[in-house]
């Protein structure tokens, strides 16, 4: 692993990371442990594998696990709340829990299109209400961080060019993507005159849980390698901390160059 | 401590603005710096103040000129990062632009970007790594009627950038950009100057009309850009490639 970069050292500082248990998402929290913040784990699974992990390799960092389904106001509040009673503020978050189904346009239901848009699109609002208000404005700072998909933005690769009647990335995936990205230019706006700063990193594949047993080609990308979550958890770590201070409303793919451009 | 730590980095336009941040920026993190610019004086004031590098040297040269880039690149060693800034704008209007205003500008900024690239390139193929940034601007995807030579060149960066990094993408090597926004230098003096000049009032508030509202409140200093540019260049970023990343505060949005 790299030296640390002293401009990134984010010691005082309270992250939350949603879909944190596994994937992507563990690898931020992990990434922004060790930059010495305090993490809340968000997930629909258990945080004790990685809660574990942070806490036996950075003894002096806090972590808080909020087992909850972010598709749920309520729970959303709740683990804010709870996040900014035990740490007193909350300064960064990193909405990455996401879910992704194949199916094909024909084959879509109602209840696959409306997972996807709830978990990756509605649970970004309703987290990013609920650490604006009251906690980062009150503060006049914030990094919020949101993980689209490349599929956002070139559409992702759909199910005529896969076998079988499903592709790697499904419609409401590639939606729910792309209203990240605008969603995130357009809290960028909102709260820049807070202090507050929204960005979203659009990954290309990734090998995680989302990913196994699907085929990614690679041979026709500058780096020809799927990507790996640490490499998103690094351009997290940038954007969430006092580095990137001139940096919103940017969405950084970091994809092996798949998507140039 | 600093990913960036010991590795060979040579900036072009280093003697001052965001070139000069990007300096003492890299110096800061440890760096060994190869600074370029034409002009001798500015750049060794800027190669002093480069406190914390593992060493400074400086490169007095013409980057527009081929032959003489070809030439010193050839003898020095390895260099792990290539910073393309070195760069020229000017404010004129369509009707006035004459083809020397044309060449000089395109000169600069996109054809000693790519002439750079290529002498060092050649060294990051052997190398089997290496990292370039190359300063474009949020010009290039956003229109400057009064500037269109340097709107071309900065969408030319871009283009350079995309294909600089399919080319060299299997030998290991990274090419990305950075587009600042409205930053607080000498440039965009001139730039408030020279509106000052086509359409009267004072150049502080040309500057003002010119830049409009920025989400974030202020306008950027070099320390921003060179922030971007240290990410970019470091390992941190090593699934980055073909990239531009805007640091400009929120101004622009595409």
């Amino acid at each position: 692993m790299w030296p640390l970069s002293s401009h990134e050292d984010l010691k005082g500082k309270v992250a939350i990371v949603t879909g944190a248990s596994r994937g992507i998402g563990a690898a931020c929290a992990y990434a922004l442990a060790r930059r010495d913040a305090s993490v809340a784990i968000v997930d629909l699974l258990p945080a004790d594998e990685i809660r574990g992990k942070i806490e036996a390799d950075f003894p002096e960092v806090q972590t808080l696990g909020f087992e909850i389904d972010i598709r749920n106001q309520d729970q959303v509040v709740q683990a804010v709340q709870a996040t900014a009673a035990q740490w007193g503020h909350i300064d960064i978050l990193v909405n990455n829990a996401g879910t992704c189904s194949r199916l094909s346009l024909e084959a879509m239901t109602e209840e696959d299109w409306d997972r996807d848009i709830s978990t990756n699109l509605k649970g970004s609002f309703f987290f990013t209400q609920a650490v604006v208000f009251p906690y980062m404005k009150e503060q006049g700072y914030g990094k919020i961080i949101n993980i689209s998909s490349i599929s956002g933005m070139m559409g992702g690769v759909v199910s005529s060019v896969q076998d079988g009647d499903s592709g790697r990335s499904g419609p409401a995936y590639a939606a729910s993507k792309g209203g990240v990205n605008a969603f995130t230019k357009w809290v960028a706006k909102e709260v820049g005159n807070y202090g507050i700063y929204c960005n979203a990193i659009a990954p290309g594949s990734v090998v995680t849980e989302l990913t196994r047993n699907m085929n990614y080609p690679v041979d026709n990308q500058p780096i020809q390698r799927m990507g790996e979550p640490e490499d998103i958890a690094e351009a997290v770590v940038y954007l969430a901390s006092p580095a990137s201070n001139y940096v919103s409303g940017q969405v950084l793919k970091v994809c092996g160059g798949l998507a140039i451009g | 401590m600093d990913n960036i730590a010991g590795k060979t980095m040579m900036i072009t336009g280093a003697a001052r603005g965001v070139g000069r941040g990007i300096a003492l920026a890299g110096a800061r993190a440890g760096a060994k710096l190869w600074l370029v610019d034409r002009d001798e004086a500015a750049l060794k004031e800027t190669a002093e103040e480069c406190r914390g590098a593992e060493s400074v040297e400086t490169l007095t040269l013409d980057i527009t000129d081929v032959e003489a880039v070809r030439a010193q690149i050839a003898v020095l060693g390895p260099i792990d990062v290539l910073v393309n800034n070195a760069g020229i704008m000017q404010t004129k209007s369509f009707f006035e632009i004459e083809e020397e205003d044309w060449d000089r500008v395109l000169a600069v900024n996109l054809k000693a970007a790519f002439f750079l690239s290529q002498a060092v390139g050649k060294k990051m193929i052997e190398q089997k790594q290496g990292s370039i940034v190359n300063i474009a601007s949020v010009a290039a995807r956003w229109p400057r009627p009064l500037a269109m030579p340097y709107g071309v060149s900065k969408s030319g960066v871009l283009s350079l950038t995309r294909s600089m990094a399919a080319f060299f993408g299997e030998y290991g090597v990274r090419v990305n950009a950075v587009c600042p926004g409205a930053m607080d230098t000498e440039m965009l003096q001139r730039i408030g100057q020279e509106r000052a000049h086509l359409f009267g009032g004072s150049p502080e508030q040309a500057i003002l009309d010119y830049v409009g509202p920025i989400p974030m409140g202020r306008l950027g200093q070099p320390t921003d850009v060179a922030e971007a540019v240290l990410f970019l260049a470091s390992d941190q970023a090593r699934y980055i490639t073909g990239q531009s990343l805007n640091v400009c505060g929120g101004w622009q949005m595409v």
